[in-house]
């Protein structure tokens, strides 16, 4: 043992010498094969975009609850002036356009590559213990593929036409329509989205054969599966979920500029007649016609659920992390989690259909999918078990990323739980399309994996940086957050249940019959508070939910303050292993090296072995060979293997 | 820092990392294809249920794609060989190999571009009755008189009209206020449009800040407050001639321009309607009309255009013995009689007679009955109201077309990237190979197994396109 | 795979042998179509030949349990998205086509 880590050490030494010195900051920092350096770059390039999204949320929001007031200056500022109504107000294309950016900007440029780019890239190889990813070069090409899509995507926006209009699922004949009246049609914001598509498809297709790759093939000595930690579980599921579902929106994107760009008719039906409100062009369209929408919805949705998973998997698996190390013992049930998330990345690929309900598909096709939907509840609800179970008797410190992991646990359940209703053919004729399924899809996505990930960057922080996060400025970013995600997301439920359609830019004010439902009684409570005694209706509910946009908007600037200040005069963290954590991550030096580990990482046990009776400490880190440490798979040690390679 | 099992299989899963690498690069790209297939399935399936669509059957070429099959084939024989060659430690033989490999792959898609072309200069009309004739020479030119009045979109315009007006002076426009004309003439340009502009938004927005003075509003001068169309009039009637493919929308009484601009005028009796110079193909399968008799195609085969300016220099394609008319009245002929013999047959098997293959009817095909050698492909002239659609054929033209074209679109960047790669190992990589000859039989056979999945692809679209 | 050069020379005409095969179903392929319109007999060749390809070029038939895995992964949800798709468009259970 004592030779190996000498000789480790000697190859470390080396390996300084090699690289360390002479590499120039453009090498080190902009076009990085470390897949560190590359992580930080996913991350800060999504937390850039996540802002944005978030800015674009709040013009909409403003426009819901004030849709006679004209935006306010701080909102504006950034805006092109040519987009508002001559009365300053947001006009519906302008709302459509930030609706559908603000969509694609989320999912595609902002939790997606944090979670899976940012967190995935930094976190995994060190947790195998591998040098790298398996493909260094391969992983630079995919950020940069991700950047250029996501430079493709802003500069839509500066287009004449504006970006994208059509919803971030883009249906067809809508997209292949919208922006038809544009003079040349390749710098239409529809197209750009499509190309910018492409580009992020084929970053994400890339970055999954390398993930895939290197947790196959450069786990270190001793990583047997079953001794992976949960994260590189649900990465390797997220990878395979990716790779399989992305090509068929490729395609998708590719038939669309066809449609768009070369005259073609794939989801355009025959006949079709433009009535173009607002467009100079209505009338037939001169086309072939013989396509179907329908096709489109299958090959969109056969990517976009599974993509449900690939935003929700690698928050779950942070969260997985957080809690058995601020609990102090073992996670519970870690193999049904292994196999849930296993079942999960199945089943993911075969409910995509629940979507299109309303397409006026067969019985029985509908019912296949109804079946599969309700089914695939089952895992996820195992794995959110398993995580409310493991906190019973633990000793709970409540740090920082634990206070996010806990709210994540019951914020998940009620995004999952309000699903079910919506995977019944027959309930979701009711709610398709209203708030009810922003709420829903929202409660898993914001207040469930942005928590998650937020978890993540204060739980990593000082790996990454060697130092620690401020503890009251962090209590700053959660509690307001909570509370107002919860202001935002829990009011829609109520809307969405009364009919308020997810589209109404307006904030519903021209659809009296719906808006005018009453929530609280003439003089009741609540009536006397805040509307001097007349009744509340749905519709004031939209006031309500922007305030709290405005809460959770400000409750960020601690964070982004604390981000920087802690970068550079933040505490340092006590010593490698700052939280007493066991994963492998936490053997290499804070800001690991190129290379990563110093000692050569052996896996001698599991992954969470908290308060193992007969230690001195309550935790054994994987990489303590204590007394009982078993080195499995010892009869082909791979790491011999590759030292003979070279 | 290395990064293991580059070279070596790790030994618990015997792979090394490229290899696996590739084969999930290719379940990736089996999902690609997956869902270029389902496409397919999905519109040519579609296509049965809709009553006017037929999807196109045996229109392309099989010598062409019979050729490419048995070139990609051997290549993919080739690139295994040559992959051996390198293991057997013989690079100048792996090098012929390789260069085989892509000289396949360079005359694949050269094929490709000969199949391609074809298509680009064959073209396809759809009259308003559904009918269908296709051929070659188009002549879509379309020629505007008598254009005075003209609206511009002033955020788009981008003065491409003013390139199709047809003679030599410019024509001299005034602006309309008040629906009457106003100002000095000016030539059109952008910059003009930009000049008067500025000019009304001036005097809107000083209007604009005087309100806000008076405290009626608080609001910013917004570019929506501005001036969005303008009207103008020409000072003398002007025309225009220009292919009709580059108009918007083309109407009785106007055109409209990609940039919006409209123009006020009616079609000129030079261009009467969309000739096409030789028909070789009537499809009356989806016919509105009540029997293949009344079918529109007839009332047009044989019409000419009255030459105009434009269309002179033309010459037909073959020099013509007998007139379009004639060639038409006997294309017409023969196609009813053997109508009538398809008839006569059912009626003696007492079954439904069976139109789909006679409707579909290739006009080259058919025999002159006296015996001449004539040009048997008459033209065809289509007034501008009875065309619905056409194209040559490219995507537009149908679905079919778009999913080939797609299809074998991305197979052919596949073929290019693959030889590109292939072509790099072969020529460019001497250095690497003598560096290190295991880890370069590597690379030699994951680029192989991309290639013949190229290969695997190509198999499969060969008879779903080309022979079924 | 085999590394000794009397393997090697083995595989070398083993490939040849397949090359072969293929060229000769291409044009049994285009026979076929010619007899027989059918779509069927078609498909089962180019599967065929695919499968040739498949088996003995890219050695897919004698491969590591990992390949067959994503393999098997890959080929069920290709199935799933050829099919299923169909579903929507054929009602089972009315038997007609729907849309």
């Amino acid at each position: 043992m004592g030779a190996e880590v000498s000789t480790a050490e000697a190859e470390e030494a080396h390996v300084h010498d090699d690289h360390h010195h002479e590499l120039p900051f453009w090498k080190k920092y902009i076009f990085s094969t470390d897949h560190k350096i590359i992580g930080y770059q996913y991350g800060i390039t999504a937390l850039i975009f996540l802002f944005i999204g978030f800015y674009l949320m709040m013009v909409m929001r403003w426009s819901i609850a004030h849709p006679d007031k004209e935006l306010p200056a701080v909102l504006a500022f950034f805006l092109n002036k040519s987009w508002l109504s001559d009365q300053g107000l947001v006009t519906g294309d302008l709302y459509n356009m930030f609706g559908a950016m603000h969509g694609t900007i989320m999912v595609f440029l902002g939790i997606v590559p944090l979670a899976f780019g940012a967190f995935g890239n930094f976190v995994t190889p060190l947790q195998i213990g591998a040098p790298d990813m398996a493909f260094p070069r391969l992983n630079m090409a995919s950020y940069w593929a991700y950047y250029l899509g996501g430079i493709l995507m802003l500069a839509s926006f500066l287009l004449p036409s504006g970006a994208a209009e059509a919803g971030w699922t883009m249906y067809s004949p809508l997209a292949t329509t919208a922006q038809l009246d544009e003079v040349n049609l390749w710098f239409t914001g529809q197209t750009f989205w499509l190309f910018g598509m492409v580009c992020l498809i084929s970053s994400s297709l890339l970055g999954a054969v390398n993930f895939i790759s290197t947790i196959i093939n450069l786990r270190c000595r001793g990583m047997t599966w079953m001794r992976m930690p949960f994260f590189v579980w649900a990465m390797l599921v997220t990878g395979f979920l990716l790779l399989l579902a992305f090509p068929p929106l490729e395609v998708a994107a590719v038939m669309q500029l066809m449609d768009r760009l070369a005259g073609a008719s794939f989801f355009i039906p025959t006949g079709l007649n433009f009535s173009g409100a607002g467009s100079v062009d209505a009338g037939l369209l001169d086309v072939a016609g013989g396509g179907s929408p329908l096709l489109f919805q299958h090959l969109f949705w056969f990517l976009a659920h599974p993509e449900v998973y690939v935003l929700i998997l690698p928050a779950i698996a942070i969260v997985g992390e957080i809690i058995p190390n601020n609990i102090r013992r073992p996670v519970w049930g870690y193999k049904s989690m292994v196999y849930a998330v296993m079942v999960l990345g199945f089943l993911a690929f075969i409910v995509w259909a629940h979507h299109m309900y309303l397409t006026g598909m067969g019985n029985v096709v509908s019912t296949f999918f109804q079946a599969t939907t309700v089914i695939i509840s089952i895992p996820s609800v195992i794995l959110l078990t398993c995580l409310f179970i493991s906190l019973w008797g633990g000793s709970i410190r409540f740090t920082v990323p634990m206070l996010w992991a806990l709210a994540f646990l019951p914020m998940f359940g009620f995004g999952g739980l309000t699903g079910l209703p919506l995977a019944f053919n027959l309930i979701d004729l009711h709610l398709h399309d209203t708030y009810y399924v922003i709420a829903h899809f929202h409660y898993i996505v914001a207040p469930g994996t942005i928590f998650g990930l937020f978890a993540g960057i204060y739980y990593w922080f000082p790996k990454a940086t060697g130092r620690m996060m401020n503890n009251k400025l962090g209590h700053l970013h959660f509690w307001p957050s909570l509370i107002a995600m919860n202001g935002i997301f829990l009011p829609m439920f109520v809307q969405g249940m009364s009919g308020f359609h997810r589209r109404w830019y307006d904030g519903g004010v021209n659809y009296d019959e719906i808006t005018s439902r009453i929530l609280f009684e003439e003089g009741s409570f609540f009536a006397n508070l805040f509307k001097d005694g007349r009744a509340i209706e749905m519709i004031d509910l939209n006031v309500f939910m922007t305030f709290f946009v405005w809460v959770l908007c400000i409750a960020q600037f601690p964070f982004i303050f604390n981000f920087f200040h802690s970068i550079f005069r933040g505490r340092k963290a006590d010593g490698d292993n700052p939280w007493r954590a066991t994963t492998l991550e936490w053997s290499a030096p804070n800001c690991p090296p190129h290379g990563n580990f110093v000692n050569e990482p052996i896996a001698y046990r599991g992954p969470y072995e908290y308060s193992v009776p007969g230690y001195k400490d309550d935790y054994t880190p994987q990489f303590e060979r204590g007394n009982d440490g078993v080195i499995l798979g010892e009869e082909d040690p791979p790491a011999d293997a590759a030292k003979n390679a070279h | 820092m290395q990064i293991p099992f580059e070279v070596k299989p790790r030994p618990d899963t015997g792979l090394w990392n490229a290899k696996l690498g590739i084969w999930l690069f290719l379940a990736s790209e089996v999902m690609l294809f997956g869902g270029l297939f389902s496409g397919y399935v999905f519109l040519r399936l579609g296509s049965s249920a809709e009553p006017d669509y037929f999807w196109p059957q045996g229109t392309l070429s099989v010598p062409f794609g019979f050729v490419n099959t048995i070139i990609l084939i051997l290549s993919s024989v080739f690139v295994v060989v040559a992959w051996l060659q390198v293991k057997l430690g013989d690079f100048r033989k792996f090098q012929i190999w390789m260069g085989l490999v892509v000289l396949c792959a360079v005359v694949f898609l050269i094929n490709k571009g000969f199949e391609y072309n074809a298509k680009f200069h064959h073209y396809g009309i759809k009259l308003s009755d559904n009918s269908i004739v296709e051929g070659h020479g188009i002549d879509d030119t379309i020629r505007y008189e008598g254009i005075s009045e003209v609206t511009i979109d002033v955020a788009r315009f981008n003065g491409e009209f003013l390139n199709a007006v047809a003679g030599d002076s410019p024509p001299q426009f005034r602006e309309v206020v008040d629906g009457k004309p106003s100002g000095e003439p000016f030539e059109l340009s952008v910059a003009a449009v930009g000049r008067i502009e500025s000019r009304i938004n001036d005097v809107a927005r000083a209007a604009h800040l005087k309100s806000v003075q008076a405290g009626k509003t608080d609001l910013d001068w917004l570019p929506a407050m501005g001036v969005k169309q303008l009207i103008l009039v020409a000072g003398e009637p002007f025309s225009i001639s220009l292919s009709k493919g580059s108009l918007r929308k083309s109407f009785p009484d106007g055109a409209k321009f990609r940039d919006q601009s409209l123009l006020k005028g009616s079609i000129s009796d030079k261009t009467p309607g969309l000739f096409l110079h030789a028909v070789d193909r009537i499809d009356l399968r989806a016919c509105d009309a009540d029997t293949p008799e009344e079918s529109l195609v007839w009332k047009y085969l044989g019409d000419e255009p009255p030459h105009s300016g434009a269309d002179h220099g033309h010459d037909k394609h073959s020099a013509p013995q007998i007139s379009g008319e004639q060639q038409a009245r006997q294309a017409e002929k023969i196609f009813f009689d053997a109508l009538k013999e398809v008839q006569e047959k059912a009626e003696q098997k007492g079954q439904e007679p069976d139109f789909s293959e006679l409707f579909n009817h290739s006009v080259k095909e058919w025999e002159n009955p006296e015996g001449e050698v004539l040009s048997s492909e008459p033209p065809i002239l289509v007034p501008w109201k009875d065309v619905r659609l056409y194209s040559n054929f490219t995507p537009k033209w149908n679905t079919y077309y778009a999913i080939y074209f797609t299809l074998t679109g991305l197979h052919g960047l596949h073929v290019f990237i693959g030889a590109a790669v292939l072509f790099y190992f072969g020529f460019c990589s001497r250095k690497f190979y003598e560096k290190n000859p295991e880890h370069f039989a590597n690379r030699v056979e994951v680029g192989g197994l991309f290639w013949h999945f190229v290969d695997l692809v190509w198999i499969f679209l060969f008879p779903i396109l080309y022979l079924m | 795979m085999a590394d000794t050069p009397e393997e090697i020379q083995k595989h070398l005409k083993l490939y040849w042998k397949v090359g072969i095969i293929l060229l000769a179903c291409t044009v049994l392929t285009v026979v076929v179509a010619k007899v027989t319109p059918s779509i069927t007999v078609g498909l089962l060749i180019a599967t065929f030949k695919a499968g040739l390809v498949a088996a003995i070029f890219m050695h897919l038939s004698a491969e590591k349990p990992m390949i067959y895995k994503i393999m098997v992964y890959t080929v069920f949800f290709f199935i799933g998205l050829m099919f299923l798709t169909l579903l929507t468009m054929y009602d089972p259970a009315v038997s007609r086509v729907v849309n």
